[in-house]
């Protein structure tokens, strides 16, 4: 790494350009350079080891999902392949579309269940599933073939038979080949985008409109279809499947092999898979149908090792860095398209009246700034300036409903979180929603956003009723939001939480993210674009690349609310956006929500603890208290209010700005 | 009926015996909020160390003292120098390495005393008693008895003992429990030393009823651990009843026929349903673990 940080950019480049050729070269010739027997078989081993390991990169690194039941899930297309061929003579190639559609069904089988078990509890399903699986399908005479197996005829392809042929290992690392670019695009595309949002929190990814169900099953799908083709090379190489290929034991092998080439990396379960072949290879090459053996003792214990030292696996390779590539491409891209980048002309030119309020008061929010200077008369004569001309106005205009919650109750068990609360929210405004600790504002906005369900009252939206709506869908009829404890994405950059928030914007599909279709990649260049505007409205471009974990807090309260602005919505739930922020990134936060409104056009229901923020900001306020309305009103009229002044704010009301 | 009575009867240990893994699953699970998915390979590799002391001639009783220290001393070595270097991380992470356990047990049990059933030396007594016209055997009893004694003595010590109240104390927040003075890692190798004995001691039970095969034992783990679930990780009275269910279930379903279908010739029948009824239990228990959805993200 070193070393290659201090040669000259293009020596390093060039290098990597003959390495990578020689790679390939090596990899085409590799047959005729070493005997069949080991070599050439093993590897076409190797590339069913790299798929299943791929399986899991793809379900459980990407989309969090973990699966014990892999070798199983290969061992049904495997067998599914089998019969159909020994009973229909469809061989060769076909037998491998069986495969992979017998093992995607069977993954998204037990993919239903996941849509409600989650986590290690998922790890229980799937650990139970391998086994019963093993135990039940797999020991079946007519499916299996019993202990000894389901032959098939040689596989050929004209008069070249493909069992133990040197012609196998071409159509193996053809077939593995394509699926790692396949999949590749899928990762960087808005389906992949989906699927860390998933990983990384069900919830915030429902909030940006993200179907859930759906891309958890596309990913079990896609996980088992790599799992059948897999099964299948290894069935027209060997001409035969076992079921002990399959069992427990495999299953655990391939999750070492994903766990250290670092779990979420494609170079990684190749490299690792490569390598663990290899070995049993060099060390056991007695044992070719690999039962149990030495090597499930090392990998194992290889798992074992790796989880202690490093569980983010022995190799590392940094997703920042590959992003940031991806950045640079899609940046020149734009730059020689210029027909693309007309596209976003009109968020531009809305963008570009903005910077007239953020000028350089954005900048002190981030870290190489953090001196109280920005609290200093200056900005206050500036904050107080933009209170008269765009503060609380002093009637509530008339313009037309957008929000409307009549009559709503919540109850957890025995406790009222939510009695009969209504409210209205004006197209345009910002209404202000509060009450003291344990008033109910939180649960009102996750019944509002679809996360809870109310035991009775309705929610409209423009009229539309959306009580009975999935969370996903209100994201898409224009309700965005941002968590009191947020929901963002720690392991991904700022700016890749914020392109998670464009995916209601793009209107890409998963075909033409598998095969990264032209209209697919310029949405991407095309979101990328707006994505950089919206980070330099907020003034975020300087953390753009930045891990979202370990950056401070004002910061990071900021990226959620670009998140939420990125997906374009019509009205924004911002639950408690000023705690733990400090009074002069209040002040700037108020200026961002006067941005929101007047130039974006989006309408805002706010919750708020912080009264300074509320008085200065909102249009009109909701006061709430032991899960009811308490009081409501222009900010001056609430701040009077006998009862709310003795419920919440205190024995007089404090002196505002 | 007494066909169905007697299978019920011969349900019953193997219905006993998966509560006494569960508990272990449901003890480890309260005092370190770790899933122990190896819980099946701490009582097969106890089994076969007994059989290994028999093998060389340690007398029986010996070999059980010894085979129990072994569970015991393989309990603190798991949470000691495989599970306390990833306190810090996802919870997922120690399931992940307790899968690693049980995977690395198996293997290392298969290398050493191959896949083929062994058989264990006898330590229960023989002979039976007759109620009714049914007979049950004298092991059985002796099993019931165990199990029962020890359960009692986990419901005891969680709910009277200072032991117990600190193991829920670390569980809860290790940090707060640290600085009203509880000493956390000392509480945490304690319990997975007893969970080792727990897991040891039903491994060594059960291996003359199901037969002494790594596979055979090791995949015991999953009903143990669906009858944790039922009991919601907390609870070992439903935890005993989950585990009574399912292997009253699993002695049941061989004996059934639906006309010219006779259940105990389809192979695997017995597995297939413990995987459906841990999937109900999930969906039934889901509530009891988590409450909402917006709660269970935070694990």
């Amino acid at each position: 790494m070193a070393i290659a940080a201090s040669l000259p950019k293009h020596i390093a480049l060039h290098d990597r350009k003959l390495v990578r050729r020689g790679l390939i070269a090596l990899l085409i010739l590799w047959p005729w350079l070493v005997p069949a027997q080991p070599w050439a078989n093993l590897a076409v081993r190797m590339s069913v080891w790299v798929l299943a390991a791929l399986s899991l990169v793809v379900l459980t690194g990407w989309v969090g999902q973990v699966s014990l039941a892999q070798a199983g899930i290969m061992g049904v297309g495997a067998f599914t392949a089998a019969q159909i061929t020994r009973h229909t003579g469809l061989d060769f190639p076909l037998n491998i579309a069986f495969a992979g559609i017998a093992s995607a069904g069977i993954a998204v089988a037990i993919g239903i269940p996941a849509l409600r078990i989650r986590g290690l509890y998922l790890a229980i399903a799937t650990l139970a599933f391998q086994w019963a699986l093993e135990q039940s399908l797999l020991q079946q005479h007519w499916f299996s073939g019993g202990f000894n197996g389901v032959k098939i005829p040689d596989p050929h392809i004209g008069p070249y038979s493909l069992t133990n042929d040197r012609l196998m290992y071409y159509v193996a690392w053809l077939l593995t080949g394509t699926i790692i670019l396949l999949v590749a695009n899928l990762r960087d595309s808005r389906t992949g985008r989906a699927w860390f949002a998933i990983r990384g929190s069900e919830v915030a990814a429902k909030t940006l409109g993200i179907n859930v169900i759906r891309y958890k099953l596309i990913a079990f799908a896609v996980s088992g279809f790599i799992l059948g083709i897999a099964g299948s090379i290894n069935l027209n190489f060997i001409g035969q499947a076992t079921p002990l290929d399959y069992n427990f034991g495999k299953s655990i092998q391939y999750l070492s092999v994903a766990v250290l080439g670092g779990i979420g990396a494609i170079g990684g379960a190749v490299l690792i898979g490569i390598f663990f072949v290899f070995l049993d290879g060099w060390f056991f090459p007695e044992i070719l149908t690999s039962i149990a053996g030495k090597i499930g003792i090392i990998t194992a214990g290889l798992l074992i090792f790796t989880l202690i030292r490093n569980p983010g696996g022995m190799i590392t390779i940094r997703e920042d860095l590959r992003r940031q590539h991806l950045e640079r491409a899609a940046r020149k891209a734009a730059r020689t398209n210029r027909t693309i980048v007309l596209d976003a002309a009109a968020t531009d030119s809305v963008l570009t009246d903005g910077e007239v309020t953020i000028s350089d008061d954005a900048a002190p929010l981030l870290p190489s700034a953090t001196e109280n200077g920005h609290t200093g008369n200056g900005s206050a004569e500036r904050l107080r300036a933009l209170l008269t001309e765009r503060g609380p106005r002093l009637i509530r205009a008339d313009s037309p409903l957008l929000l409307e919650a009549t009559d709503v109750s919540v109850r957890f068990g025995g406790v009222v979180a939510n009695d009969e609360v209504s409210l209205e929210v004006r197209r345009g405004e910002i209404t202000g929603l509060i009450g003291p600790n344990g008033a109910g504002k939180t649960t009102f906005f996750n019944t509002v956003n679809g996360l809870v369900k109310p035991q009775s009252g309705r929610i409209r939206v423009a009229g539309t009723d959306i009580t009975d709506e999935p969370t996903h869908a209100r994201a898409r009829l224009g309700m965005a939001r941002t968590f009191q404890i947020m929901r963002l994405f720690p392991r991904l950059s700022v700016f890749d939480n914020l392109m998670i928030g464009t995916h209601l914007q793009n209107d890409t599909g998963f075909g033409g993210n598998l095969l990264m279709s032209g209209r697919s990649r310029s949405e991407d260049v095309r979101l990328r674009e707006q994505v950089r505007s919206t980070l330099a409205l907020l003034g975020l471009e300087r953390v753009a690349h930045e891990r979202v974990a370990g950056l401070p807090f004002g910061i990071l309260r900021l990226v959620e609310l670009g998140r939420a602005l990125v997906s374009q919505p019509k009205l924004l739930l911002l639950d408690e956006p000023a705690s733990g922020l400090d009074v002069g990134e209040t002040d700037s936060f108020a200026e961002h929500l006067f941005h929101t409104r007047d130039e974006l056009g989006i309408t805002i229901l706010l919750i708020e603890h912080d009264v300074r923020l509320v008085m200065m900001a909102c249009d009109y306020v909701y006061v709430m208290e032991f899960g009811r309305n308490l009081a409501e009103g222009l900010p001056s009229e609430v701040q009077t209010n006998e009862a709310v002044v003795a419920a919440y704010l205190g024995e007089e009301t404090p002196a505002l700005a | 009926m007494s066909f169905y009575f007697q299978l019920i009867i011969l349900g019953l240990p193997i219905g006993v015996l998966w509560a006494l893994l569960a508990t272990s699953v449901v003890m480890i699970y309260r005092a370190s909020r770790v899933l122990n998915l190896a819980v099946g390979g701490t009582a097969m590799f106890t089994a076969y160390v007994m059989y290994q002391l028999n093998l060389w001639g340690v007398p029986v009783v010996l070999a059980l003292i010894g085979a129990l220290a072994f569970a015991v001393l393989f309990g603190i070595a798991t949470e000691r120098w495989l599970l306390r270097p990833l306190r810090d991380k996802p919870m997922l992470v120690s399931v992940i390495m307790t899968v690693g356990v049980l995977a690395l047990t198996t293997e290392l049990a298969s290398d050493r005393w191959g896949v083929d059933r062994q058989n264990m030396p006898r330590i229960m007594p023989s002979g039976a008693v007759h109620f009714a016209g049914i007979a049950v055997g004298l092991d059985r009893i002796f099993i019931l008895a165990i199990t029962l004694l020890v359960m009692a003595a986990v419901v005891y010590l969680f709910r009277y003992t200072t032991l117990g109240i600190s193991m829920r104390a670390v569980s809860d927040d290790r940090r707060a429990a640290q600085l009203m003075g509880v000493p956390a890692g000392r509480v945490s190798t304690t319990t997975w030393a007893l969970g080792g004995l727990l897991g040891g001691t039903a491994g060594i039970l059960l291996s003359p009823v199901i037969g002494l095969t790594p596979n055979g034992l090791v995949f015991q783990s999953i009903p143990a651990l669906a009858a944790a679930l039922f009991g919601g990780l907390v609870s070992i009275e439903l935890t005993f009843i989950g585990a009574m269910v399912l292997g009253v279930l699993w002695s049941l379903l061989p004996g059934i026929s639906f006309g010219s279908l006779h259940l105990r010739e389809v192979t695997g029948v017995q597995e297939a349903a413990i995987f459906l009824l841990v999937i109900a239990f999930l969906y039934v228990r889901w509530e009891a673990l988590f409450g909402s959805e917006l709660r269970e993200e935070e694990i």
